[in-house]
C-alpha cells in the first residue's frame, strides 16, 4: 500500500512535468506563429506608408511649381490611368483622391465640375492611409482641399 | 514525514507552474501591444496644415487663401474681407475647413503668434484646445507665414479625442 502510494505519486509528478513540456512547446510555437504574422503585416503597412509618400509627391500628377507636393492638378488626374501608374508602383494597391465639395467621379463629360479620381481599385481587404492634399483647378486657378486614400490590397 | 514533505514538494511544483503558465500569458499580451505609428500621424499633421494654408477661401483680396486670412486676422483683424472682417472671419471658416478634413477621432488645435522675440497676442483656433494642449500624445506640425512685412508662426496641432 505504501509503494502504492508512492508509485501514484511519481506518476502524477511525471504527468504534470510532460503536461508543462507539451504546454510551452504549443505556447512558443503560437507565439512563433504570432510573430511572423505581425511581421507581415508590419511590412504591408510600410509598403502602404511609403506608396502615400511616394504617389503624394509624384511630379507626375503634382504641380511643378509646388516642390513640397500634395498639389495635384485636375488635369493630370484626368489624364493618367491605372496602367500608366501600375507601372510605377506594381500592382495590388488602389487610390482615390475626392474633394470636400463634390464627390462625383471625374469623367471626361463631366470635368472640370468633378471631385473624385479613382485608380485600380477593386474588392477586398486593404490596409489604407488617408492624407490630406490640395487639388488646384487649372480652368478657374483655384486651389481646393481633398483626401488622398492609398491602400494596398492584403 | 517523507511523504509530507513528497507531498509539499508536489504543491510547490504546481503553484511553480501555475506562475510561469502566468509570465509567458503577460509577456505575449505585452508583445501583441501595437505602438501607434508616429511617422504617419506627424506626416498627416504636416500634410493637414499645409492643405488648409493653400487652400483658396473664394473671398478673394486678402483673404485669398485661409493662410492669408490668418495674417490678415493677425496684422489687420479689422479690414473687411467679404461681409466680414478679417478676423471675425477667420473664426468662421477655420472650423469648416479642417473639420471636413480632418479624421473623425482627431481634435485639433491652431495657433497663431508672432516670430520669436517680437511681442504681440496669440490667436488660437479650436473648439477643444485646452484637451489637445494638454495631451502628453499629440503630433504638432509648424508653418510660417510672411506677410505684411512680418514673419507669423503657425503652430498646428493633433491629437486623439
Amino acid at each position: 500500500m505504501k509503494g502504492q502510494v508512492h508509485l501514484m505519486e511519481y506518476v502524477l509528478l511525471s504527468f504534470f512535468v510532460l503536461l508543462i513540456i507539451v504546454m510551452l512547446t504549443f505556447f512558443l510555437t503560437g507565439w512563433q506563429m504570432s510573430s511572423i504574422g505581425s511581421e507581415k503585416t508590419r511590412v504591408i503597412y510600410n509598403k502602404a506608408e511609403f506608396l502615400m509618400r511616394a504617389f503624394a509627391n509624384s511630379p507626375y500628377i503634382n504641380r511643378n511649381t509646388y516642390k513640397e507636393g500634395s498639389m495635384f492638378e485636375d488635369v493630370k488626374l484626368l489624364s493618367i490611368t491605372c496602367e500608366n501608374l501600375q507601372k510605377l508602383y506594381g500592382t495590388d494597391w488602389y487610390a482615390e483622391i475626392e474633394t470636400i465639395e463634390a464627390s462625383e467621379s471625374c469623367t471626361e463629360e463631366n470635368f472640370p465640375l468633378c471631385g473624385k479620381w479613382s485608380y485600380c481599385k477593386k474588392e477586398g481587404e486593404s490596409i489604407t492611409f488617408e492624407l490630406p492634399v490640395n487639388i488646384y483647378r487649372v480652368v478657374t486657378g483655384k486651389v481646393e482641399p481633398a483626401i488622398l486614400k492609398v491602400g494596398l490590397y492584403r | 514525514m517523507k511523504r509530507r514533505l513528497k507531498g509539499q514538494t508536489s504543491m510547490i511544483l504546481i503553484v511553480l507552474v501555475i506562475i510561469i503558465f502566468m509570465a509567458i500569458g503577460i509577456f505575449l499580451l505585452i508583445s501583441s501591444i501595437k505602438p501607434v505609428n508616429e511617422d504617419y500621424y506627424n506626416l498627416y499633421a504636416h500634410n493637414l496644415l499645409l492643405t488648409v494654408l493653400r487652400t483658396h477661401t473664394g473671398y478673394g483680396g486678402e483673404c485669398e487663401t485661409y493662410a492669408s486670412t490668418l495674417a490678415c486676422a493677425y496684422m489687420k483683424p479689422y479690414r473687411g474681407c467679404g461681409t466680414s472682417e478679417c478676423r471675425n472671419l477667420s473664426y468662421e471658416i477655420t472650423p469648416y475647413l479642417i473639420e471636413k478634413i480632418i479624421k473623425p477621432n482627431l481634435d485639433y488645435c491652431l495657433v497663431i503668434e508672432p516670430e520669436e522675440g517680437m511681442q504681440g497676442e496669440k490667436l488660437v483656433y479650436g473648439p477643444r484646445c485646452d484637451v489637445v494642449l494638454n495631451k502628453r500624445a499629440k503630433w504638432t506640425a509648424n508653418e510660417k507665414i510672411l506677410q505684411y512685412g512680418a514673419n507669423l508662426n503657425i503652430k498646428f496641432f493633433i491629437s486623439e479625442g
